[in-house]
């Protein structure tokens, strides 16, 4: 190659993209290396202003990797937080919905031992006859929800506590030989539950 | 199959890239300064640049977990900032003015910063002359022969990590870089 590079050559020399030819003259012809080097000093220097701005305008490094890092652990815990807090919320909206749900589906059942119980309670202490006895045990209407209930003693045959499994032995009534029980019964008129119950005196003689 | 001497090798290499991304707190601090550099070329406005910066490595941050270690960490970063310029510059095309860039280069000090202080004044004024022109030649040129260029000049990536880099192929960069150093040339020796 007898004639200088063009300056699409030199360009391409300078990019790194040159061919073997053009490299060939470029070691030999000393106008064209010249050129070649001196964009190429060109650059080099703008290589070293831009770092050098790049250095003089960066704040120093860990200051600003720690304000950033502290920033983005923030958001983190911000994040996490929100998330912590998301799923409390979540479990708490799931243990309402299944308690609301399922207070529904056995409402009449699981509701009415605590209104027994609530009902019993007072009248255990109202009545100081009675001792103890038995758990209720519901009957067959028990499913059946209800408002209102009240309790209703009577004497059922001794036979009856053993339909529960509960031996009558300590809850018979000597005199009558029947055996005390207390029933809720709906404002339907439907009986919802019975216990048994031992007495400590006998129930006043009519 | 067994893995030979050389995948078995290319897979340590890349688990030990990705391994990198685990303590980010090294990450910001090892690669700040060079994706802040290339950032401040590309947008010529240190405030911007700052922004800029942060975003990038809040992004890469958000987007660790996608990182598989195929490319460097710094290539990845690149990749980062670039996309992070690339919706600057679009959101810029939309703005009916600009704001003033106070922070740009000064032309007048670019003199003060060059590493040879033994030369003469009116060679030390040609220089800085020379150089506000690549840096205004930088600024006109087109935004992916921009990036390539401040990527090969400035950053000293190679051609396969700057197509990494940028998502264009190896043959695009080459074609960006030669329009870029062909452009330059020519806004230098023209405002000379």
């Amino acid at each position: 190659m007898n004639r200088h590079l063009t300056d699409d050559e030199i360009s391409r020399a300078i990019a790194g993209q040159s061919t073997l030819d053009e490299q060939r003259h470029l070691h030999t012809c000393v106008a064209c290396g010249a050129e070649l080097s001196r964009w190429r000093q060109m650059f080099a220097t703008f290589r070293y202003d831009v770092r050098d701005r790049a250095d003089r305008a960066t704040p120093p490094v860990s200051a600003f990797a720690e304000a950033t890092v502290a920033a983005r652990r923030v958001t983190h815990i911000a994040y996490r937080s929100m998330w912590g807090i998301a799923a409390m919320l979540l479990i708490a909206a799931t243990a309402l919905v299944w308690q609301v749900r399922e207070g529904q589906r056995l409402a009449s059942w699981r509701e009415m031992p605590r209104r027994v119980i609530a009902i019993d309670q007072a009248l255990t202490m109202i009545d100081s006859t009675v001792d103890s006895g038995s758990e209720f045990f519901p009957l067959a209407y028990s499913t059946v929800p209800i408002t209102h209930a009240r309790i209703v003693r009577m004497e059922v045959p001794r036979t009856a506590p053993e339909l529960f499994g509960v031996d009558p032995a300590g809850l018979v009534n000597a005199p009558r030989g029947t055996v005390v029980a207390d029933v809720v019964v709906g404002e339907d008129g439907l009986a919802r539950a019975v216990r048994f119950v031992r007495l400590q005196t006998s129930i006043p003689k009519e | 199959m067994e893995p030979t001497a050389a995948t078995g090798f290319l897979g340590a290499h890349i688990e030990s890239r990705a391994s990198e991304i685990a303590d980010f707190d090294q990450v910001v601090r090892t690669y700040w300064p060079r994706v802040f550099r290339f950032v401040l070329a590309s947008v010529r406005d240190v405030g911007t640049a700052e922004t800029l910066t942060q975003e990038c490595f809040y992004n890469a941050y958000r987007g660790r977990t996608r990182f598989r270690g195929d490319a460097s960490v710094h290539t990845w970063l690149v990749r980062i900032a670039t996309n992070v310029l690339r919706d600057h510059q679009r959101s810029r095309r939309l703005q009916f003015w600009r704001r003033a860039e106070r922070e740009a280069v000064d032309t007048a000090a670019i003199a003060d910063w060059l590493p040879d202080p033994a030369r003469s004044q009116e060679q030390a004024v040609m220089v800085s002359e020379e150089l506000a022109a690549v840096w205004e030649a930088t600024r006109s040129l087109p935004d992916r022969q921009r990036t390539v260029f401040l990527l090969r000049f400035v950053e000293d990536m190679d051609i396969g990590d700057i197509a990494t880099a940028t998502g264009l192929t190896t043959n695009a960069v080459n074609v960006h870089l030669f329009r870029a150093v062909r452009r330059v040339r020519k806004h230098v020796r023209n405002g000379r």
